[in-house]
């Protein structure tokens, strides 16, 4: 078969080029900015789940890590040993410290994980670092310059630098560890602990214990680790989920306006030829199949070429801006390749509409 | 839709079968005080392998003549029947597929597909009728090798010269194996060479093909090749008076250009009044051309 609809579209590639880049912008855009989305709301969910446990003990009313707080006496965490399903228990604190270095003032998330008590080998130890050292997330120490060995100063405290890697990135608030001891000693709250970490025996559900941990924690929340880290996602993103959509309403009326223009600007300077197809037997069908194939092959190189140009947007950006995570799912691109999808046909409808109504008797027309 | 089956168009028939038909075919454009009468109750029945030619002067409805037989337009009464088939009745999706069957068009501007190469024009004609691939590309390279194209098949409409547009116009209109060509002023765009080239073309493929072909034009050249030539004068065919001051003076510059003496030019009716409907009848079939090398000015012997 003759490719019409290419020949046409190859034909003019100034317009060709301008569709493909005005569909390849609003792709990049969608992409971009979903993938924004999902980096933030991953790095949540990963470092809840990095840690040790099967169950959060919070206190009632916290929903999130960074956004409130929580506050539980530490003898609830012997308490909360002493249930039969309960394996191990770990206490976790946490506080927003700003440290010194080189003159300038950094802010950081502290925290510190305790192992309290239970069977068998603790989990987490990746997450306890050395008394007087300090564990940094790698988006901090590339915000702040700082390496492995460097020292960080708070008050007359200081920390040296033991590792650098990735623990925690949530926008603007970057996680890092101290050892329990020293958490104590800086912000000393005696009897009292920000979370209780629970790992239950093998083979129980969380969620029957879920009942029994409240009644013996009096003025507690208990999330399971997957209800805690996807309330902790969604608070940590649902502030900026309408800017998001928004932003991606935007990026999907530029593109449905810039392949709307093109398609339908090429079908009224070709409506003679839609004419003369209809005189020498083109079914009305063929020649909507010609229209349709003009904006989806706009369409998918705009996607194409988005994607890709997506990805190597967030590299760079990555590169040049920490903080800036991003995550982009297989999931997400098939949902944007149907929406591009969906957009060549919208853009299709009107010169369809012109096409259906171009009376062929005109080709007769000098 | 019941489609006549397809003829064979090579050889000459014995009979004197008709393939168009028109009876009392009128086209009313607008309504009231404004209405124009384009077409006013025409009948005219041509036989195969006729050459019609249909004169007039300009807004005389040649042109609407021949949409309404293309079933591009809507009659507002008559009917039109080619092949035995009543296309006034069909619709619009049975038109379609009759076009694409039935019916061939040359038109005054070539009306190409510009995107696509000579070749690929005629294969779009294919492939609207369902014939594809390396099969419609053969049919498309053979026509236009046959018309004389073989070296510009893949060069794009701008840069081919009008005669060789019309040539792939004519391939095009030829694609499907058409039993009835309409050309619309084919030659008014061409120069007198290519124009001469393009008449001869068309009495060939009428005379050697069998197949019908009904032109409009101004272009006095086609007389000469015609079998007939109807006069057409506010929608209604009159009598081609040679006596006719104007039509003469047509005529003699015709004969001025293409060098014709004046018996080259057939003798015509000398009524000027609207002739009756049964003068439009065809005249008796085409006798078979001679054997001249092919039917291509361009392989004749």
């Amino acid at each position: 078969m003759v490719p019409i609809a290419r020949r046409n579209l190859l034909a003019d590639k100034v317009k060709l080029l301008v569709a493909v880049g005005g569909v390849t912008l609003a792709i990049v855009l969608i992409i971009v900015v979903h993938s924004l989305y999902q980096g933030v709301r991953r790095e949540t969910d990963s470092f809840i789940h990095n840690l040790p446990g099967d169950i959060w003990i919070t206190q009632r009313g916290t929903t999130d890590l960074v956004f409130s707080n929580s506050n539980l006496p530490t003898t609830a965490a012997s308490a909360v040993r002493s249930i039969e399903e309960v394996k191990r228990v770990y206490t976790l604190n946490g506080r927003l410290m700003a440290f010194d270095v080189n003159g300038r003032e950094v802010r950081t998330y502290v925290m510190a994980l305790e192992f309290v008590g239970g069977a068998g080998n603790p989990e987490g130890t990746e997450f306890v670092p050395e008394k007087g050292t300090i564990l940094l997330d790698h988006t901090f120490a590339k915000q702040t310059g700082l390496h492995k060995g460097d020292t960080l100063s708070f008050g007359d405290k200081s920390f040296t630098v033991a590792d650098v890697r990735g623990i925690g990135n949530v926008l603007v608030t970057q996680f890092a560890f101290i050892r329990a001891e020293s958490f104590k000693e800086i912000f000393g709250v005696p009897g009292t602990v920000n979370y209780i970490l629970v790992k239950v025996d093998d083979g129980v559900p969380p969620e029957s214990i879920i009942q029994k941990l409240e009644e013996t924690v009096p003025g507690s929340t208990v999330y399971t680790t997957q209800q805690f880290a996807a309330r902790a996602s969604e608070k940590g993103t649902g502030d900026f989920l309408p800017i998001i959509r928004v932003i991606l309403a935007i990026s999907f009326i530029v593109g449905l306006t810039v392949l709307s223009l093109v398609i339908y600007s090429a079908t009224i300077e070709r409506a003679r030829e839609y004419a003369i197809m209809k005189v020498i037997g083109a079914s009305p069908l063929g020649l909507y199949r010609i229209v349709i194939s003009q904006s989806m092959f706009i369409a998918v190189v705009g996607f194409g070429l988005g994607v890709g140009l997506a990805f190597l947007f967030n590299e760079v950006a990555g590169d040049l801006v920490p903080q800036f995570i991003t995550y982009i799912r297989a999931q997400d691109i098939a949902l944007v390749f149907g929406i591009t999808v969906f957009m060549s046909i919208i853009a299709s409808f009107m010169p369809i509409n012109r096409v259906a109504r171009v009376e062929p008797a005109t080709v007769f027309r000098a | 839709m019941a489609m006549p089956a397809t003829t064979e168009t090579g050889g000459s028939s014995s009979e004197a079968e008709v393939i168009l038909e028109v009876h009392g075919l009128t086209k009313v454009f607008g309504s009231g005080r404004a209405a124009v009468r384009a077409v006013d109750g025409l009948s005219l029945s041509v036989r195969r392998g006729e050459l019609v030619l249909v004169m007039g002067p300009s807004g005389s409805g040649k042109t609407t003549l021949l949409t309404l037989i293309g079933g591009l337009l809507r009659p507002t009464s008559g009917i039109v029947r080619v092949n035995g088939l009543e296309i006034t009745s069909l619709k619009e999706r049975q038109l379609t597929k009759f076009r694409r069957h039935y019916l061939g068009f040359i038109f005054q501007s070539f009306n190409l597909l510009e995107s696509l190469n000579a070749r690929e024009n005629v294969e779009a004609a294919l492939n609207f009728a369902g014939v594809g691939g390396r099969r419609a590309r053969k049919r498309a390279t053979a026509l236009l090798t046959d018309l004389g194209m073989a070296d510009r098949l893949r060069a794009r409409p701008r840069t081919l010269s009008g005669g060789e547009r019309q040539r792939v116009s004519i391939a095009r209109a030829l694609a499907n194996d058409p039993q009835l060509i309409l050309a619309d002023e084919p030659t008014a765009n061409l120069d007198s060479r290519h124009g001469h080239e393009v008449v001869e073309l068309l009495h060939d493929i009428t005379r050697q093909q069998q197949r019908t072909i009904i032109i409009v034009s101004h272009d006095h050249r086609i007389r000469d090749v015609a079998d007939r030539v109807l006069w057409l004068q506010d929608g209604r065919f009159e009598g081609f008076d040679e006596g006719d001051t104007q039509q003469s003076a047509l005529l003699d510059t015709a004969r001025i250009l293409y060098g014709a003496s004046p018996d080259a030019v057939p003798p015509r009716a000398a009524a000027s009044q609207p002739i009756a409907p049964e003068a439009m009848a065809p005249p008796p079939p085409p006798a078979p051309a001679a054997k001249r090398g092919g039917w291509l000015p361009w392989r004749r012997a």
